[in-house]
């Protein structure tokens, strides 16, 4: 559990330090300062690309990752079977408050401090895990 | 009959028309209109399929793509289905009668039957800030318990209560909802909601801005022990409402589950009588510009 100071200056810390950037999924990256997100591009498998959102989950005070699917062609997908997603995400189909118009996949956050622990560098622990671990 | 029996019974009366691109050439348009009363603490679209149902000799397509492209609209407002049918009726309900400027008149009566009316349209894309239904009915049981993941957690400050209800327990808790059964509903909701909660979940629903929903830190008592009201959680959240004195303007009413709340209620008292199936307290707050 982080407060959203403590996120906001970990998010940029993640952004400077080109950990996502490096990463070999990576194919493009956008900081929001802003909407205090970070937006990364990754290539999955079936020829799908995600566009993976990292931002604050208010109600838990976690990081948030939330991510939209794309087909080969460009157009939207909403087909999440073609995708092998880490056995313990939970993903509801959502919008996000800093982007309402939308609809994007969640993953639940509420047992955040269970699977990754307290304490450290937590967005990177965090990243790590929800993220680099199993999209490279 | 207590206030919780009350509003866990408030239903609408609502006439559908279902788009006429989804029907055989011929039909006659008299054919996609129904008419049904629907219960004000439950998603729209649960009822869906079955209305349709009703319908499929009569219309082009399978079901499950139909829901995939459709959406609701009243008088060309779209209405989200993940939000509660009341609060969308009240949203909708409540703008149409200030445009009419006829809020306060509305407001005195008691005997008037209103009847919803609303459309059900078909396209290949979706309007901004719409869910397409892509696993029906399991999407829909997943985003509620997700919204009651989020109310336990403001509740409780975890979600373990949530996570650690047994599989029957869900079950019955989910059966529930979709068969307005409100003894299981009580018996089930009583093991996520303590007697003495630490923060209330709130959404504060703006009529002049819907698609903006505010959720504001509702906590039960403020630092000095004070109970913590309606109005405290509106003030923080959208002062410009208030009058002088930390009053709420003149101009502002506050709407839960379609009966008029006096702000200065505490939020501990309101939320176990008027909380919504999904665990959350809604509150509409109708403002005459």
């Amino acid at each position: 559990m982080l407060n959203l100071q403590e996120f906001q200056v970990q998010l940029r810390l993640l952004y400077e330090s080109k950990v996502l950037q490096r990463h070999t999924g990576t194919r493009s990256l956008k900081y929001d300062q802003q909407k205090q997100v970070i937006l990364v591009q990754c290539a999955l498998q079936g020829g799908l690309t995600a566009q993976f959102a990292v931002s604050y989950n208010e109600t838990f005070q976690e990081p948030q990752l939330s991510f939209r699917l794309f087909d080969p062609a460009g157009s939207v997908s909403f087909d999440l079977d073609t995708v092998q997603w880490p056995t313990w995400f939970v993903i509801t189909l959502d919008t996000a408050p800093w982007d309402p118009e939308t609809p994007w996949f969640t993953v639940g956050c509420c047992d955040t401090e269970q699977v990754i622990g307290t304490g450290g560098e937590y967005l990177n622990k965090w990243i790590s895990t929800y993220l680099t671990s199993w999209t490279a | 009959m207590s206030i919780r029996e009350l509003v866990w019974g408030g239903t609408i009366n609502v006439t559908l028309t279902v788009d006429q691109k989804l029907f055989i050439p011929g039909v006659p348009a008299e054919t996609g209109s129904l008419n049904f009363r629907i219960r004000r603490d439950s998603y729209i679209v649960e009822c869906l399929p079955r209305l349709l149902n009703q319908l499929q000799r009569y219309m082009v397509g399978n079901l499950a793509d139909i829901l995939n492209h459709c959406w609701l609209e009243c008088d060309s407002t779209v209405l989200p289905w993940f939000q509660p049918v009341g609060v969308q009726y009240d949203l909708v309900r409540y703008d149409a009668i200030l445009q009419r400027d006829e809020f306060l008149k509305m407001a005195s009566s008691v005997d008037a039957i209103t009847v919803w009316r609303i459309k059900l349209n078909y396209g290949p894309t979706l309007p901004a800030g719409v869910i397409p239904l892509i696993r029906q009915p399991n999407q829909i049981e997943s985003y509620w318990m997700h919204r009651w993941k989020q109310a336990c957690f403001i509740l409780n400050g975890t979600s373990k209560q949530m996570m650690s209800l047994s599989r029957n327990d869900s079950k019955k808790f989910w059966d529930s909802v979709r068969n307005g059964d409100s003894n299981d509903f009580e018996y089930v909701s009583a093991k996520i909601v303590p007697t003495k909660p630490r923060m209330i979940p709130l959404q504060l629903h703006d009529i002049n801005d819907p698609s903006r929903i505010h959720q504001p830190r509702a906590e039960c008592e403020n630092s000095s022990g004070k109970k913590t009201s309606l109005l405290d959680a509106v003030a923080t959240t959208l002062p410009q409402l208030l009058a002088e004195k930390g009053q709420l303007s003149s101009s502002t009413t506050l709407i839960c589950q379609g009966i008029i709340i006096d702000a200065d209620e505490q939020l501990e008292r309101l939320y176990p009588p008027m909380k919504s199936f999904d665990g959350f307290l809604h509150v509409v707050v109708v403002t005459i510009l």
